[in-house]
């Protein structure tokens, strides 16, 4: 899972050195927790602290302000191992009403077209979400998660997550 | 004695200022607000200017740093500026004189504009935006009408008239040469003759090529166009930079190709488009079109013909009638505005290219209208929509669509407009279209001669035209085919039936073959006329029939066919007892094909009758099952729609969320109807989180509000996150907040989290300095977010907050009208928030309350009033409130209205019963000033034991049993049961000998706008008081040495009490004293001790309109007449009287016929005897 060639390598740090210059603006260039000589931020620590994704700690981590009744409750946003470890483990949960179909859905999948993750995300990936496993959830029954972060997630950050979904969802 | 009574302060009901806010926010909106129909389809005009007053000729410097504009804030019309454009408004110059048409030179440094201080029919006047002087170019002798820059900046021209009658010239000054001080009518005038001719709303054109104006006729040679002001129609475009003088070429006559009037052209600041408004329709249906009607703004391009500039193009459309815009005024990127919307004129800002964004290309526009949501945007879609398309069929295909709109509008000149567009476009090609087109055109001019009929048109004439329109329509039923025969028979028979031949209009309506007809505006058409013919019939059977008929016609799309299953669903269950329409929508459901939309429609409607708070899972369920077999969109919004307005008017947000969520996620982007959607999205989350909050699930509204606060920048959210968080028991609120702003500590959302947080803590602190030091923080904060969110509601009502906190505190006259300002913008801004709009009349009332003004809270308060209230406890407040006011303005029966309104609320809601004792007292009061002092009496008697019982309480405290029982001594006295008074007064006598018991429950010194009220109560009051009701109950017992001991001790005290703080009010109260006193010395025939004690008093009393400039006072003239009475009736001697009589009765009779006042008219007419008895006495 960890293993990766050379090509995985360098594709990952071309995207990643262009998500960065893409994000410049909103803070990418200054979020290195571990300051200047702490050496490159992996691909994961870039999702976790991409402005695309600040907001998801609000609601999704324990004692989240915004975690309330059918908050998808399995990710845990409020540390970058926490999340990690929540999506790539970790199956939907507490989701209500018209969206709880997709309980028991792994969060991240094989692929960014059955991630449950990216179709919150990504309307094309949503409109076209078919699990055999989970034939009831899909367009239907996804929430768009666009909707309760005030717009759509930059470009740069979707395909970061996409990406690394692509490359295994590797920590690190 | 209501002026010596003190309320009981058992219990603050009376919530902090800051805690209003709170109220404000805590309060569910009304259920149908979710349900309010979104943003247009189009972009909405962007407000820059608010207030209670109006602003128009909005314009915008070059440079578009700042916005200038006239505003009758100060009730003058004056000239205001923002700058930047968002910034609050400052009067550009104090002239205290009407001005008008700010107009920037296009350089920048100077402003032309109209003044009217010196001359009443206007001077042109410069303003130096540099050195701030102002010159006047033009002399008085002419009225200047409007001013425009030429050449540049090096000329500044005007619209003028040199008499009354005469004809109208532009003329052209030099900006820097001041008009001489006088000028002689033989003289020269000032500046230069640039064009003579009738016109009005001149414009220049940037290159220096065209002059625009709207021409006007003079019909009469002895009346002046002044007076007459009557278009010629259309603008026309005269050449300034010909070598010929303007005066000499004939200017380009441009009518657009549009119905109505035109007026206020403007050039693009490029000269590349011309901008005017055009006044469409008659849409006050006051008989004619004029300025009173909504315009609509357009323009056209011009090209470098000179002879044609604009050929024969179809003017864009750039705003809806709805909105009524006019002075257009192109800036560099956007276009001003005024828009007179929603009853209050404003200045707004658009794209230069309108509403309508101008990427939009057709299949854009055709979604859009499928979509928009009411028929201006429809017409304004269309319209842009009609410009991009060149074939004829589709045009002829719009234009239908355009005339139908405009019919259902009552837009009538509109449609007969179109309808004459439509027929020229269909001559010759489309003979179907054209008859259609003359058939509209017929029942556009029949309801048009309706309107004039009600405006004074004679009936016979009326009766003749309508009649002849009748044989005209008739001609045309001959083989015509069904949907033009079907057409003109709706109309003959609406004709028919408007001419009282109802049984000739029946028979046509009848002989229309419904399953015949394939035009779905021909079917439309019918729908309507069916649902007037048969409502007015009660004909419900045959309605529900054509209804059922058109939701399942295959010639409409779903989305009409739809409305028709709503209308149907409607209609079925109009007036069925809820219990019975499960079965009535169960039965139609058998009997419908499953796919239809009417059974679509009638299956959701069955869920939803259904709904109650324990069912919403199982509604859900089936509700969302539809939704999933349901794939088509229209389908979809019919069935969210309608869920979620049931679902709001139910107050059940656990529905509206779930289908506004499933329905905006499931809908891309790019779809037009997602932006619908999000809004609608938008609306149910807070209204999610206020029912949550009101429902007392702290934890879930302040996830809700704080999931808001993520997806917008609602800084309502944010109040909500806050005061739900707080609610929770959260103290790290501050430290959470700075931990999400850490990374945008400048953030304007944090800056207003700041300010509030700050504002609903002043309240609790003690220090004045320290309060103060608050409020110019949050103040700062406030103006930090007000940069960014100029026009925002919720920062201008905590900044109103934290003011008028500030002021009850220290007394601030200056925090109190700072306050006032910024309640009245929030309220300006909160014509759509009921939430807030209540809670800032609410406010407004309470300030005006504190500063005195109680008949301007009442103004404030009765509105409030007019607003839904959610919960008791907030009726209750403003009840109170309203009632305190009433009180003090002296209407002591309606004070008692409203106390008693307070108590039927406290003793129906169990969570008010902590209010009893509190309202129970208020209302006692106000019986007892109302005269009902038995009624007050019995109010009292409960209240002692309630007081007396509440061990262990605040109500407890010996300062409420004092009250009470003081109370109910004046309620007895009022009663005329001595005695008894005397006995109830001989409790309080006994409570206020331990002081010190009674100290500690007295409120510390108030600050006050009224300096007596400041300084007032604390023990010796109270002794003051009892001595008085003492006195009273004596005199009352004619025990004349009892209530003179007694009054004399309440003198003694007041006159300890002004020695000790000096206010000015105790003098009146030493001279009341001395009134009676001599009142009891007077029973005892003891006269001469009268008059020393009436002038004891009449020296109290002068000392008092000495200290404060007053001529009278009420006291004194009741001593004066008693005084010149004990002579003139008592026959004392005028020998004994220390003071002149006659001097001090003519000097206060001067006084009151000086100033007649009606409450004077008994003093005027004894004053003016007793003068004249003294006169004769005297000869």
């Amino acid at each position: 899972m960890n293993h990766m060639n050379n090509i995985q390598m360098l594709s990952r740090l071309l995207l990643a050195g262009f998500a960065c210059a893409a994000l410049s603006l909103t803070g990418c260039g200054d979020v290195d927790p571990l300051g200047p000589d702490a050496g490159p931020v992996d691909t994961f620590t870039q999702i976790y602290q991409a402005s695309g994704f600040a907001q998801c700690g609000g609601c999704h981590a324990p004692g989240a302000p915004g975690f309330t009744d059918g908050t998808e409750a399995t990710q845990d946003w409020s540390s970058r191992d926490s999340a990690y470890t929540s999506l790539t483990t970790g199956d939907a949960s507490g989701l209500m009403g018209n969206f709880e179909d997709c309980n028991g859905v792994p969060l991240i999948g094989d692929t960014p077209e059955t991630s449950l993750l990216v179709a919150a995300l990504d309307e094309d990936v949503r409109a076209d979400f078919s699990l055999a496993n989970f034939p009831n959830c899909n367009s239907d029954t996804i929430s768009d998660m666009t909707l309760k972060i005030g717009g759509p997630v930059p470009t740069a950050d979707l395909n970061l997550l996409k990406q690394w979904i692509m490359d295994g969802a590797p920590n690190q | 004695m209501a002026s010596t009574h003190r309320h009981l302060s058992l219990v603050a009901l009376t919530a902090s200022l800051a805690l209003a806010v709170v109220v404000a926010a805590s309060e569910p909106a009304h259920a149908q607000q979710a349900a309010a129909p979104p943003e247009d389809a189009v972009q909405i005009p962007i407000r820059l200017t608010a207030g209670s007053s109006h602003q128009w000729m909005g314009t915008l410097s070059p440079d578009g740093q700042a916005l200038y504009f006239v505003s009758d804030r100060n009730s003058t019309a004056e000239i205001f500026v923002q700058k930047p454009v968002d910034s609050g408004p400052k009067p550009l110059f104090d002239q205290n004189a009407d001005a008008a048409w700010p107009t920037p030179s296009p350089d920048g440094e100077r402003l032309a504009y109209l003044s009217y201080q010196s001359d009443s029919t206007g001077d042109l006047c410069i303003f130096d935006l540099s050195d701030k002087k102002n010159r006047c170019v033009s002399d008085d002798q002419s009225a200047e009408l409007q001013p425009l820059w030429l050449d540049g900046a090096s000329r500044v021209g005007a619209l003028t008239r040199t008499a009354l009658h005469a004809d109208y010239e532009l003329r052209s000054y030099v900006p820097s040469q001041a008009a001489p001080a006088r000028v002689d009518a033989n003289k020269i005038r000032p500046g230069s003759l640039v064009l003579k001719r009738n016109m009005l709303g001149v414009a220049a054109s940037p290159d220096g090529r065209w002059l625009a104006y709207v021409p006007l006729a003079r019909p009469l040679d002895e009346v002046g166009v002044s007076f007459v002001n009557q278009s010629e129609g259309g603008l026309r475009l005269q050449r300034l930079d010909d070598k010929r003088a303007p005066a000499d070429s004939e200017p380009v006559r441009f009518v657009p190709d549009l119905p109505g009037i035109t007026e206020f052209p403007a050039f693009s600041r490029d000269s590349q488009y011309l901008y005017f408004a055009q006044y469409l329709n008659d849409t006050n249906a006051d008989g004619q079109i004029d300025g009173n009607d909504h315009s609509v703004l357009f323009r056209v391009k011009l090209s470098d013909d000179a002879k044609a500039p604009i050929g024969q193009q179809m003017p864009e459309q750039l705003t809806s009638a709805r909105w009524n815009c006019r002075y257009p005024a192109p800036a560099a990127e956007r276009l001003i505005v005024t828009c007179a919307h929603e009853g209050s004129l404003d200045i707004y800002a658009l794209p230069l290219g309108g509403a309508v964004p101008q990427s939009w290309d057709k299949s854009r526009l055709r979604g859009e209208i499928h979509v928009a949501r009411n028929h201006w945007a429809k017409l304004l879609l269309y319209g842009r929509l009609a410009a991009q398309t060149d074939k004829p069929e589709e045009r002829v295909a719009i234009l239908r669509h355009m005339l139908q709109l405009h019919v259902e509008l009552r837009e009538y000149e509109s449609a007969l407009y179109y309808s004459e567009q439509l027929g020229g476009l269909a001559k010759d090609k489309d003979p179907v279209a054209l008859s259609w087109a003359q058939i509209m055109r017929e029942l556009a001019a029949h309801r048009r001669a309706d309107v004039l009929l009600t405006h004074g048109q004679l009936s016979d004439r009326y009766v003749k035209g309508e009649r002849e329109r009748a044989t005209r329509l008739e001609t045309t039923l001959a083989g015509a085919d069904d949907n033009t025969r079907a057409l003109a028979q709706l109309v003959l028979s609406e004709i028919q039936s408007d001419l009282g031949h109802k049984a000739k209009s029946e028979d046509i309506f009848a002989a229309i073959e419904l399953d015949a007809l394939t035009d779905p505006l021909v079917l439309d058409a019918y729908a309507w006329r069916a649902r007037d013919f048969y409502n007015l019939r009660g004909k419900r059977q045959e309605l529900l029939s054509v209804y059922q008929s058109l939701a399942g016609h295959p010639v409409l799309d779903t989305i009409d066919r739809l409305r028709f299953a709503e209308m149907f669903v409607a209609e079925l269950l109009r007036g069925v007892p809820h219990q019975r329409r499960d079965a009535l929508l169960a039965g139609w459901v058998e009997k419908l094909d499953p796919d239809s939309e009417l059974s679509l429609t009638i299956q959701v409607a069955g869920w939803l009758q259904q709904l109650k708070r324990d069912n919403q899972e199982e509604v859900r369920k089936g509700i969302f099952e539809l939704y999933k077999q349901n794939k088509d969109p229209d389908r979809r919004r019919a069935l969210v729609l309608a869920t979620v307005r049931t679902a709001a008017r139910e107050g059940n947000e656990y529905l509206q969320y779930q289908f506004a969520t499933s329905w905006a996620s499931w809908l891309k982007r790019s779809e037009p109807e997602r932006k619908y959607a999000e809004s609608l999205y938008r609306q149910v989350v807070l209204e999610r989180a206020y029912t949550e909050l009101s429902a007392n699930e702290v934890a879930k509204a302040r996830a809700t509000f704080y999931a808001a606060t993520v997806q917008t920048t609602s800084l309502e959210a944010h109040i909500g996150f806050i005061e739900a968080s707080i609610r929770e028991g959260n103290k790290e609120l501050e430290k959470a907040y700075a931990d999400r702003f850490s990374k945008t500590p400048d953030s304007p959302e944090y800056a207003f989290v700041r300010a509030y947080m700050i504002a609903r803590e002043l309240a609790a602190i003690e220090d004045l300095e320290r309060l103060s030091k608050e409020t110019d923080r949050a103040v700062a904060y406030l103006r930090k977010a007000a940069q960014v969110w100029p026009r925002s509601l919720e920062i201008e009502h905590v900044w109103g907050t934290v003011l008028h906190q500030r002021a009850l505190r220290t007394a601030s006259k200056d925090d109190a009208v700072g306050a006032q300002k910024h309640y009245a913008l929030a309220l300006d801004l909160a014509r759509d928030n009921v939430r807030f709009r209540a809670a800032v009349l609410r406010q407004l009332g309470l300030l005006q309350a504190s500063l005195g003004n109680h008949r301007i809270a009442l103004e404030h308060f009765t509105d409030r009033d007019r607003l839904p209230y959610v919960r008791p406890e907030g009726e209750l407040n403003v009840r109170m409130a309203m009632a305190r006011s009433y009180y003090q303005s002296n209407q002591s029966q309606a004070a008692v209205e409203q106390a008693e309104a307070a108590m039927v609320l406290v003793d129906a809601n169990v969570e008010l019963a902590r209010y009893r004792p509190l309202v129970q007292d208020r209302l006692a009061l106000y019986l007892n000033t109302a005269g009902a002092h038995a009624k007050a009496r019995e109010r009292y008697d409960d209240l002692v034991p309630v007081v007396d019982d509440a061990k262990g309480e605040q109500l407890n405290a010996p300062i409420n049993r004092l009250k009470a029982r003081l109370g109910g001594a004046a309620a007895a006295l009022g009663e005329k049961r001595y005695q008894d008074a005397l006995a109830r007064l001989d409790q309080v006598d006994a409570l206020l000998k331990d002081e010190d018991a009674l100290r500690a429950g007295l409120p510390g010194p108030k600050p006050s706008f009224n300096a007596a009220e400041q300084a007032r109560f604390d023990a010796r009051d109270y002794h003051i008081l009892v001595a008085g009701l003492r006195a009273q109950a004596h005199r009352g017992l004619e025990r004349y040495d009892d209530a003179r001991q007694a009054m004399q001790r309440r003198y003694d005290l007041i006159a300890q009490r002004f020695d000790d703080i000096d206010i000015d009010e105790d003098l009146l109260d030493l001279a009341h004293a001395q009134y009676h006193l001599a009142d009891y010395a007077y029973q005892q025939n003891q006269r001469d001790q009268a008059r020393v004690h009436l002038e004891r008093g009449i020296g109290h009393s002068d000392e008092f309109n000495e200290r404060t400039g007053s001529g009278v006072n009420e006291v004194g003239l009741r001593l004066l007449q008693s005084y010149a009475e004990l002579h003139l009736y008592g026959k004392v001697p005028l020998a004994s009287y220390q003071r002149d009589l006659t001097g001090a009765l003519r000097i206060a009779y001067e006084f009151i016929c000086k100033y007649p006042n009606p409450d004077w008219e008994d003093e005027r007419f004894l004053f003016s005897l007793y003068l004249t008895m003294l006169e004769v006495a005297a000869s």
